[in-house]
C-alpha cells in the first residue's frame, strides 16, 4: 500500500515538472517570435512575465498535487473495497468448506464409535462363550493338581523320612565320636588329676618329713651338751682321717 | 732364729690369729726404720699385742747384733712361712672353747704331722659333728646329714 502511494506521488511530481517545462518552452518561443518580429519588448516586461509565470506555477502546483492525491486515494479505496469483497468471498467459501469437513468428521466419528461398540460387544460375547470352556479347563487342571498334590505329598513324606533317617544316623555318628572324644579327654584329665594328686601328696609327705627333720635337728642340737659336741667333732676328724680325706 | 720362727708359728692356731699376727708384722715393719737408737720392742709398746711385743723383746735379747735390715728380712720370712701353712675349714654346731681349739690343733699336729691353721665357722643347723674342708675338698660328717639319711 505504502509503495503504491510513493509511486503515485512520484508520478504526479513528474507530471508537474513536465507541465512547467512545456510552459517555459512556450514562453521562449514567444520571445523569439517577438524578437523576430522586430517588436521589441522591454526588459521590464520580460521580467514581469517571468514573475507572473512563476507565481502562477506556484499557485497551481499545490492544486495539482491535491488533485493527484485525491485521485490516488479514491483509487486506493476502490481497490481496498475490491480486495475486502474478495476476502469476504474467500472466507465464506472457507467457512463452508470447514463446515462440510466438520460434518464429514462427525459422520466418520459416529461410524467409528458404532464399529468399536460392535467390536467390543462381539468380544464380550465371544468371552462369554469361552467362559464355560475356560471353567472346564480350570476344573481339569484343578483335578490334575489335586492328583499330583497327593503324589507330591507322598514323595515328600518319603524323602523327608529318608532325610530324617540320614540326619539321625549322622547325628548319632557325630555324637558317638564326640562321646568317645569326651571319654578320652575325661580319662586323660582323670590321669592328670591322679598324677597331680600323687605329686602333691608326695610333696606334702616330703614337707612333713622336712618339718620333722627340722624339729628333730633343732631339738637334738639343743639337747646335746658341749662335751658330746666336742666328742662328735673329734669323731668326725677321726672318720675323715680313716677315709684318707687329709 | 729358726726355732724362734717355729715358736712364733706355733702360737698361731686359728685364721683370726693369723690375720691379727700378719697385721702386727706390718706394724712392726713400719716402725723398724724410725729412731734406730730405740729398740723395736720399745717402739712397739702399745702398738701391738703384748705377747707379740714380748716375743720381739726376747729376740732382741737373744740376737743382740740384729740389724734393721736383718729384722726386716726376718719379718718377711715369717710372713712367707705363715702364708704357706695349710688352712682347714671346720663347720661345727657350737661355739668352741679355747682348749678344744687347742685340742683340735694338737690332733692335726699328731695325725697329719704338720701345722695347720683352723678356720672355724659355727652353724647350729648342722646339729652336731662337723663339715670339713681341706685343700679344695670337703666332707660332711654332721648329725644333720645323718638325720636326713634316716628319712631317705
Amino acid at each position: 500500500m505504502q509503495e503504491n502511494q510513493i509511486l503515485a506521488y512520484l508520478l504526479s511530481s513528474f507530471l508537474v515538472l513536465s507541465i512547467v517545462l512545456i510552459l517555459i518552452k512556450i514562453s521562449k518561443k514567444e520571445k523569439i517570435e517577438i524578437e523576430n518580429s522586430d517588436l521589441k519588448i522591454s526588459q521590464k516586461l520580460e521580467s514581469f512575465l517571468d514573475q507572473t509565470i512563476k507565481e502562477e506555477l506556484k499557485n497551481f502546483l499545490p492544486k495539482i498535487e491535491k488533485k493527484i492525491v485525491d485521485e490516488f486515494l479514491k483509487q486506493e479505496n476502490e481497490q481496498i473495497n475490491v480486495i475486502y469483497q474478495k476476502a469476504s468471498e474467500i472466507m465464506d467459501r472457507q467457512k463452508r468448506e470447514i463446515s462440510l469437513f466438520y460434518q464429514v468428521l462427525k459422520e466418520k466419528r459416529e461410524s467409528f464409535e458404532k464399529a468399536i461398540k460392535k467390536e467390543t460387544e462381539d468380544f464380550i460375547y465371544s468371552l462369554l462363550k469361552q467362559k464355560e470352556e475356560i471353567s472346564k479347563k480350570i476344573d481339569e487342571i484343578y483335578k490334575i493338581l489335586e492328583k499330583e498334590k497327593d503324589e507330591v505329598a507322598k514323595e515328600m513324606k518319603s524323602k523327608s523320612e529318608n532325610l530324617v533317617e540320614d540326619f539321625s544316623r549322622k547325628i548319632s555318628q557325630i555324637l558317638n565320636s564326640l562321646f568317645e572324644e569326651i571319654k578320652l579327654k575325661i580319662s586323660e584329665k582323670e590321669n592328670e588329676i591322679e598324677n597331680y594328686k600323687r605329686k602333691k601328696l608326695e610333696e606334702i609327705d616330703r614337707e612333713i618329713y622336712r618339718i620333722i627333720i627340722d624339729v628333730a635337728k633343732k631339738t637334738i642340737g639343743k639337747s646335746i651338751d658341749i662335751s658330746t659336741h666336742e666328742k662328735l667333732v673329734m669323731e668326725a676328724l677321726e672318720k675323715a682321717k680313716k677315709e684318707k680325706f687329709f | 732364729m729358726e726355732k724362734f720362727l717355729e715358736k712364733l708359728t706355733d702360737k698361731i692356731i686359728t685364721k683370726e690369729d693369723l690375720i691379727s699376727f700378719l697385721d702386727q708384722i706390718e706394724i712392726a715393719k713400719s716402725f723398724l726404720f724410725q729412731h734406730p737408737e730405740i729398740s723395736l720392742s720399745e717402739k712397739l709398746k702399745g702398738k701391738v699385742s703384748e705377747s707379740f711385743r714380748k716375743e720381739i723383746a726376747n729376740l732382741e735379747e737373744k740376737e743382740k747384733y740384729l740389724s734393721v735390715a736383718e729384722f726386716s728380712e726376718f719379718f718377711d720370712l715369717l710372713k712367707k712361712n705363715l702364708l704357706k701353712i695349710p688352712i682347714v675349714k671346720l663347720e661345727i654346731a657350737f661355739e668352741p672353747r679355747e682348749n678344744f681349739i687347742s685340742e683340735i690343733n694338737e690332733w692335726f699336729k699328731k695325725n697329719l704331722g704338720k701345722k695347720v691353721i683352723l678356720d672355724i665357722f659355727v652353724n647350729p643347723k648342722i646339729v652336731g659333728g662337723a663339715k670339713i674342708e681341706y685343700q679344695g675338698k670337703w666332707k660332711n660328717y654332721s648329725l644333720a646329714k645323718k638325720i636326713e639319711k634316716i628319712h631317705e
